[in-house]
């Protein structure tokens, strides 16, 4: 029988068809992966239907390193070679794993992207596992739980040493060595996890998340830069000794490895490539820094940046208002593209001649997907969607910490239509009458995810004046807002 | 998006300037090299100016039917006013010429005029288009904000409105300092919507023109057709 995606459950049935087998079941059938033998057999039969079976071809990828995915994989047959690719080595070779193995347990359990590629060697036969299937199969079976997390930790740890370009040309055994001696910890969003003045005792690793640099607090907060997974920050007072010079704060939900000092000093020493790279670095980032000490407007963007989550986006919409007729032809687009209810309104953070309206930057940590209807996902681009569970009650608009999810009243729309040019007043005068329907009646949940179904950015496409942009983080800390 | 501002002189403006720029040109330049008894109205090339400069203007028009409908992959509507522009202006040129700049009373001249009036009012508009927002923007005194921006506070005064009206309803008792919200609440609201239509009443001034340059293109293309009706058809 040719094995083809199919879940088990269907798999069991169909085997169970030819005589010999008739008296295997889907929980059967299971239980006899490894590491799945302590698992009760009604458990299994159970998780069965969200367990599918996957065959790859040789040299067929199984998931990509930044791809959003939400499943888990137990190796049956055949090889996977798991790689990473950082800015300076498109292919590291992280490990080859066999049958009985397991890989992309960090996906779903960090709800964050893949962090590795994994690519089949030969002809390789995997078992998916979905995620609720996954995660309830960890919370109910210790043993399962036990095994997972300790190849989690490991294999974190692993992955974040070798992705560092500071420690690019290290041998195995070290990162093997260095990886026995690290920590993981996590911090909320607005946690201090470097206080100025402090003694310098350890370099970060960004497993997950962003981080600011900053000086001061409040309105005299002066934020020198962001960094995001991939990167490091605390090595400046590592390197120059002494107290921290700045302040590093959790921008969002960020996971670290924390190398100790001794460790640091211990492997710069061995290893003086490390120590170089790490000089030139450091040097850059004091230009960097003595830059946007003297350079008021980018020390302003760059907080903005930062404290309005642009930071998080991959792609910034923005109106520029010395240009912006007022004229609401982006609404009205917005609004004619998306069944009458616009997904953007000319309100929401302004920087200068800035304004950014309300768009979803699809974050790292996002709140609004803590949906109990399951009516938003993000896409294995990481970008966030509502879906047609959706019950439009409003639960992520409230939750979303940027205020970029509207709630629309099916009435509203009406205002958006035709008020210019044709002199149409909206209906300005009946909004105290709407004020006294209930809240929950006949509303819309919606969210600007800059047309990703269309061929065009509707607002953009539709603008008289080419007011309305799309940007990157980058180019946004580069132009002129004055 | 280059030189890190947000000055943006778009592809389309510069071709299309470019080539109003040769088209003028190269008409005026035939105009004068042609001989006097082929330059009037009434020449096949007076003709053939007077029927392009209707067809130059009804495809200015056409921007209209592009600005209405937006859900369709027509173009960018950027480029469309640019091309609204210049062919409103070529339109201008080649009529002026077509009439050989003898102006007697009649269709031809009120279709002139008219078309005058409405590339006067175009260039009034380009004019308000150019200056009237950077005047607008916050940092030039916006004092209003946008209405979304004040759609969006009298949402959340609403909201809190009928939190508080909630929380009384269930309780079964008006709690003074409830109440008191409420209504400095609704005075509020009272004073956002006053903001709203004055700040609503500003964004409408923006395209005030539009009142004037509207109905007398209109108006041309309708004088315009009865000129042409008449040369070809009485």
């Amino acid at each position: 029988m040719e094995i083809s995606d199919k879940n088990v459950a269907e798999f069991a049935q169909e085997i169970a068809q030819i005589p010999f087998f008739n008296d295997l079941d889907p929980g059967v059938l299971l239980g006899r992966v490894s590491f799945l033998k302590d698992v009760d057999r009604e458990f299994l039969e159970e998780i069965a239907p969200k367990c599918i079976l996957r065959v790859f071809q040789q040299g067929e990828v199984v998931c990509h390193q930044g791809e959003y995915g939400n499943t888990f994989y137990l190796i049956l047959k055949g090889k996977v070679e798991v790689s990473v690719r950082t800015q300076e080595n498109p292919h590291i070779a992280l490990a080859v794993l066999e049958q009985e193995d397991f890989f992309g347990e960090y996906a779903p359990l960090a709800e964050t992207a893949r962090t590795a590629t994994v690519t089949a060697l030969d002809r390789a036969i995997l078992i998916e596992v979905g995620k609720e299937a996954f995660l309830s199969l960890r919370d109910n079976y210790p043993s399962v739980k036990d095994r997972i997390d300790k190849v989690y930790f490991e294999r974190i740890l692993a992955t974040q040493l070798r992705k560092i370009g500071l420690f690019q040309d290290l041998p195995n055994e070290v990162i093997e060595a260095l990886k026995d001696k690290v920590e993981l910890e996590e911090f909320d969003r607005g946690d201090v996890i470097i206080k100025m003045g402090d003694r310098a005792d350890s370099l970060y690793l960004i497993r997950s998340g962003f981080v600011k640099v900053r000086i001061g607090e409040g309105d005299d907060e002066k934020v020198f830069a962001y960094l995001k997974d991939g990167s490091y920050f605390g090595e400046m007072s590592l390197l120059h000794g002494g107290e921290r010079n700045a302040d590093v704060v959790a921008v969002t939900r960020i996971e670290l490895v924390k190398i100790h000092s001794e460790d640091f000093v211990n492997l710069i020493e061995k290893f003086p490539g490390v120590k170089e790279r790490l000089e030139l670095i450091v040097a850059q980032r004091e230009e960097d820094t003595k830059e946007i000490s003297e350079d008021d407007e980018r020390a302003r963007k760059m907080k903005f940046a930062v404290d309005t989550g642009l930071v998080q986006a991959g792609r910034i919409l923005l109106i520029d208002l010395d240009t912006c007729l007022r004229c609401n032809s982006c609404v009205e687009a917005c609004a004619a593209t998306h069944d009458g209810f616009p997904r953007i309104q000319r309100t929401g953070q302004k920087l200068g001649r800035v304004l950014l309206p309300t768009t979803c930057l699809h974050c790292t940590d996002p709140e609004c997907m803590l949906c109990p209807h399951g009516g938003i996902y993000r896409d294995k681009d990481g970008e966030i969607h509502h879906t047609v569970q959706c019950i439009h009650c409003g639960g992520c608009a409230r939750r979303c910490p940027y205020g970029n999810i509207l709630i629309i009243k099916i009435d509203d729309k009406k205002q958006s239509r035709l008020r210019w040019p044709f002199g149409g007043k909206g209906k300005v005068s009946d909004q105290a009458e709407e004020a006294k329907k209930p809240l929950s009646a006949r509303q819309r949940v919606v969210k600007c995810d800059m047309c990703f179904d269309q061929p065009f950015i509707a607002c953009v496409y539709n603008c008289p004046v080419g007011a309305c942009r799309v940007i990157t983080p980058e180019q946004f800390l580069e132009l002129s807002t004055e | 998006m280059s030189n890190g501002t947000l000055n943006n002189t778009s592809n389309v403006n510069k071709i299309m300037a470019a080539a109003t720029l040769v088209i003028t040109i190269a008409v005026l330049l035939m105009y004068k090299a042609l001989p006097i008894e082929y330059q009037g109205a009434r020449t096949t090339f007076g003709k053939g100016l007077g029927i392009t400069a209707l067809a130059l203007a009804l495809f200015s028009m056409l921007y209209s039917l592009r600005r209405i409908h937006m859900k369709y992959r027509w173009g960018k509507l950027e480029a469309w006013l640019q091309i609204h522009i210049y062919t409103g202006l070529l339109a201008l040129l080649f009529a002026l010429i077509h009439s050989n700049w003898r102006f007697q009373p009649g269709a031809a001249t009120t279709a002139l005029i008219l078309l005058f009036l409405t590339d006067l009012s175009g260039i009034v508009g380009w004019v308000i288009y150019i200056y009237a927002p950077s005047a607008m923007s916050e940092r030039d005194g916006e004092k209003y904000g946008s209405p979304d921006e004040i759609y969006a506070r009298m949402d959340k005064i609403r909201q809190s409105i009928e939190t508080l009206e909630h929380r009384i309803a269930k309780a079964g008792n008006s709690d003074e300092e409830m109440m008191s919200e409420i209504s400095s609440g609704e005075e509020e609201l009272k004073v956002l919507d006053h903001d709203l239509k004055i700040a609503m009443r500003r964004e409408e001034m923006i395209g005030i023109w539009l009142n004037v340059h509207i109905p007398i293109s209109a108006a041309f293309i309708v004088v315009a057709s009865v000129h042409g009706f008449v040369t070809f058809y009485l």
